[in-house]
């Protein structure tokens, strides 16, 4: 299948939870063209889903480790993101917008095919055991996830607005699993669900590089379109951006203020690659 | 995929049945199908002022998030409770317990651009 246009790409440097989530947040709702964005973390950060609930979390802990806290905008579980490719991937509607699990496949073949470029072979049978009760992103595999060996690669969660399909991705080079379990309450049963149950790819290959894996990436979306083109932030995006700023700054957890407040000044003014 | 006729839609997989001057809504047969099963319905604050087309909450299923749009614009006179306990219902019963909100319309004139049944079908 390709889609009409040229995707365009976007490389932010290290940026808050906050402002990270407000970008992704800003191109489902203004962006016109189709977006893969990669982007760093200032800082390791716990990401939640959209409407999941804090319970799970051990918050003292959380601050202990000197963890910052965001909410996504789109569903599913918490991500520790810290070493990892972090992406995300805005598709336009189109005229008659396409089903969710039609995009959910579409970008788990996506992700496969640059995995077998990087000589990671995931599991052709869907075959783990999900964690239904986890907390954790990565305990829970869903039949249109990536696993190898049965075991979790990549977290991909969607959210459907009027203009577009956002993804958001998660792929661990490497997992501190204890650390992540570390943000929970029950921390012993959360780790052995990430023992059991994800796989960071440097323990697959060992000399993985992120930048090699962006670009099998970048290669590998590219082909659902007409080009590709390293791009910037348009203004309209910039600006949509720092309103939501301040929606996404707000904290998850109450007395998280201390340890992942946003800095005094809204949004960085770095627009990434141009 | 069950699409009542004596119902009115909005491309936005919307069904809107009107009762005494306000609007009754909920999502689609074919958008509860769509969606999976739902996990989390984020409802309107009853008394909130909506314009038609405005995000007025949001569904979770299969960690994917779908918008809410209003169908007229109006106030929301009253949410269905049940959907905060029981989210399994707009799968269940799209067009009966599974209903999401109703919205006493401030413009008569927005009805007008709903859908018949016969012209959502032709949509799909």
């Amino acid at each position: 299948m390709r889609f009409q246009g040229i995707l365009r790409v976007l490389q932010d440097p290290p940026l808050s939870g906050h402002e990270n989530m407000a970008r992704d947040a800003a191109l489902l709702e203004v962006a016109e063209v189709p977006t893969l964005r990669f982007f760093l973390w200032e800082r390791p950060t716990l990401s939640l889903g959209r409407h999941q609930g804090v319970e799970d979390l051990d918050i003292s802990c959380i601050a202990a480790m000197g963890l910052a806290v965001v909410r996504r905008p789109t569903g599913g579980r918490a991500i520790l993101h810290e070493d990892e490719v972090t992406f995300s991937f805005f598709l336009p509607r189109g005229e008659r917008g396409y089903s969710h699990r039609f995009l959910y496949e579409l970008v788990r073949r996506v992700l496969i095919a640059s995995f077998e470029d990087a000589d990671i072979h995931p599991d052709e049978v869907f075959s783990s055991q999900p964690f239904l009760a986890s907390p954790a992103c990565f305990a829970l595999s869903l039949p249109h996830e990536i696993t190898v060996s049965g075991k979790k690669v990549a977290g991909v969660a969607q959210a459907r607005g009027q203009r577009g399909n956002l993804f958001e991705g998660s792929i661990p080079l490497t997992l501190d699993r204890w650390r992540f379990a570390r943000c929970f309450r029950e921390k012993e049963k959360v780790y052995a669900e990430l023992l059991e149950g994800a796989l960071g790819l440097c323990e697959i290959r060992g000399d993985l590089s992120r930048e090699s894996l962006v670009a099998r990436m970048v290669g590998r979306f590219g082909e659902l379109f007409e080009g590709v083109s390293w791009g910037s932030w348009n203004e309209r995006e910039f600006e949509r951006a720092e309103e939501l700023f301040r929606e996404y700054a707000f904290s998850p957890i109450a007395g998280e203020e201390k340890i992942g407040a946003p800095q005094e000044g809204g949004l960085a003014k770095n627009r990434g690659s141009g | 995929m069950h699409i009542p006729e004596d119902l009115l839609y909005t491309p936005e997989h919307f069904w809107v049945r009107k009762e005494d001057g306000t609007a009754l809504c909920g999502i689609t047969d074919y958008a509860q199908g769509e969606l999976g099963d739902v996990v989390f319905v984020e409802l309107p604050k009853v008394g909130a002022k909506v314009r038609k087309g405005e995000r007025i909450g949001d569904v979770e299923s299969i960690k994917t998030v779908s918008n809410l749009y209003a169908p007229l614009s109006g106030e929301i006179v009253a949410v269905n409770e049940a959907l905060r306990e029981h989210p399994e219902l707009l799968n269940q019963d799209p067009y009966g317990k599974g209903w999401i909100c109703r919205i006493r319309c401030e413009d008569e004139g927005e009805w007008s651009t709903l859908l018949d049944a016969s012209a959502y079908r032709k949509l799909l």
